[in-house]
């Protein structure tokens, strides 16, 4: 098989083949690590790249392979991860400055568990500084660039984990997604992306921006590959006490079922207000295509978005201005102008207000939930409102246009954070500047297996992954 | 009431973060902190006594029964 042969592949294929012997680890991993050395210095999408490391790992997947022992379902697969999920005794920058240095004390328990299912650690992806931004600019450690066409952003803040799987550089990625940086990356580098419920996936060792928004979630080429690392990083840990206590339930199981007679909400409001002609055109393609497939499409009501958005705002304000309120007085100078920008109101966010947002939040689930989520099963609306823009059209620094640029990419994201509710990218084609987009699938809490189900379905039909990007 | 203004949120910054702030970057944060209170307070009119953060794991768990398999 060449190199390009074997990165066509999709994760789950890769891995059975490795576990197969018809490919070792090492020719997998040499065939990433020459694709990362192609596409590096085009896009970026690495902080650090562990050659040498992966490589020992895959010839030691491959020894205990040949002697019968199976090390888990991601066996001698290289992966990469946005680089905030600590590793005790390794560097994890946070794609910050002032974290360049900085090394973990711990174990991210979302990698741990990918690392034990015997998946290999490849490097630490490219993301905006400590998760804040929603393009992939970085100025210290440079900007990440869409594998689609490099002169595009890739969307954040997960840009490495979007960029890298989107040139077929790595088979999967861990991304986080406090308000879309899951979502707009997978969306703008065509691949899919995951924000899990929130308490589905523990935090424990990941850079906290937001303890009540954060969540983890996988991105990947494929929707079975996207369910396979959620099932891996999902479920109990004793580490965080916000994860859910019971097993959830097995996203795998559910992706062959189809979608006839699932009801397929289109919301009558908020979320086109700021979409353009084409992305609108694209959404209206992908509802005819799943009502192709048996799906019933239902228009539903929406609460107040607007206001779930300015009560998401409030919260992360305050919680990462908290998080940040030292180095913000002592290292102003260390931050990037937009980041230290959106991080200083929240040190004026007063604390009954914040509090009322928090108290507010269930009541605002059950409303969406009784008038989004009651006549359809899952909502559909746009990933990304518009097409993907340039870099330097998007280098907005610090000024007034940043808070407006910021608030129109994650128009269609913010409010699943402040909900809680899962949330699910997917390619759904091109828009005129032949750069990706994506479709996002809303359901209610823990409906993660319903999301993939839908999702399979969909891409099944679409069968994106036949595009290739250009560079690779 | 006192209408959260520029010159308000500079002293605060100066008293409470030994900060200082420009006029304009002053007038931008405090329109910002005006919008939190304005979230907050139309969010909360119609909320029950009780609704408090810690018991919003429960209402995710009680929700997701109506979710479809």
């Amino acid at each position: 098989m060449t190199v390009d042969d074997l990165l066509d592949l999709d994760m789950t294929d890769v891995a059975a083949l490795i576990r197969r012997q018809k490919v070792s680890s090492v020719e997998v991993t040499r065939a990433c690590l020459k694709r990362i050395e192609r596409v590096q210095p085009i896009i970026n999408c690495f902080i650090r790249i562990e050659g040498e490391a992966a490589l020992k790992a895959a010839k030691r997947a491959d020894a205990a392979l040949a002697k019968g022992k199976s090390l888990g379902a991601l066996h001698g697969v290289p992966l990469a991860h946005k680089d905030m999920f600590y590793r005790k005794g390794h560097v994890t920058t946070c794609g910050s400055k002032i974290r360049r240095d900085y090394v973990a004390s711990e174990d991210c328990t979302a990698l741990k568990r990918l690392l034990d299912a015997g998946s290999i650690y490849v490097g630490g992806l490219n993301m905006a500084e400590f998760a804040i931004g929603p393009t992939g600019h970085n100025e210290h450690h440079g900007h990440c660039r869409n594998p689609w066409n490099p002169a595009h952003v890739t969307g954040g803040s997960s840009s490495g984990s979007g960029s890298a799987v989107g040139a077929r550089a790595v088979f999967g990625a861990l991304g986080s997604d406090t308000g879309g940086s899951v979502r707009l990356p997978a969306s703008m580098c065509g691949v899919v992306g995951m924000k899990p419920t929130t308490g589905l996936v523990s935090r424990f060792g990941a850079m906290p921006l937001s303890f009540t928004l954060d969540t983890i979630g996988p991105l990947t080429r494929s929707v079975r590959d996207n369910a396979k690392l959620l099932r891996l990083i999902a479920g109990p840990d004793a580490n965080d006490a916000t994860t859910i206590q019971a097993k959830p339930a097995n996203p795998e199981a559910w992706l062959a079922k189809g979608v006839k007679g699932l009801k397929i909400g289109i919301p009558k409001s908020y979320f086109f207000d700021v979409a353009s002609a084409e992305v609108r055109a694209l959404y209206d393609e992908s509802m005819a295509t799943f009502k192709k497939l048996g799906a019933k499409l239902v228009e539903v009501e929406l609460p107040d978005m607007t206001r779930l958005t300015q009560l998401s705002n409030l919260v992360l304000a305050a919680e990462a201005a908290t998080r940040h309120a030292t180095w913000l007085i002592e290292r102003r100078g260390d931050y990037q102008e937009q980041v230290r920008q959106r991080l200083e109101p929240g040190l004026f966010a007063p604390a009954v207000a914040y509090l009322q947002a928090l108290d507010a939040r269930g009541a605002m689930l059950e409303e969406f939930c009784a008038l989004a989520l009651t006549k359809a099963d899952i909502l559909a609306v746009p990933g990304m409102p518009f097409a993907v823009p340039k870099v330097d059209d998007t280098n907005v620094g610090g000024s007034p246009a940043a808070a407006d640029l910021v608030a129109r990419i994650s128009w269609c994201t913010r409010s699943a954070n402040y909900l809680g509710v899962p949330a699910l990218t997917l390619p759904c084609g091109f828009t005129g500047n032949h750069l990706p987009t994506g479709l996002q699938l809303i359901g209610r809490p823990f409906a993660e297996p319903l999301l993939y189900r839908a999702a399979a379905a969909f891409e099944r039909e679409l069968d994106f992954a036949a595009n290739r990007p250009p560079i690779i | 009431m006192t209408k959260i203004d520029g010159p308000l949120l500079s002293a605060q910054a100066s008293a409470q973060y030994g900060l200082e702030l420009n006029e304009a970057r002053a007038e931008a944060l405090a329109a910002m902190v005006r919008g939190y209170l304005d979230g907050a307070r139309g969010a909360t009119k119609a909320l029950p006594m009780d609704a408090e953060p810690a018991l919003f794991p429960a209402t995710l768990q009680a929700l997701a029964k109506g979710a479809k398999s």
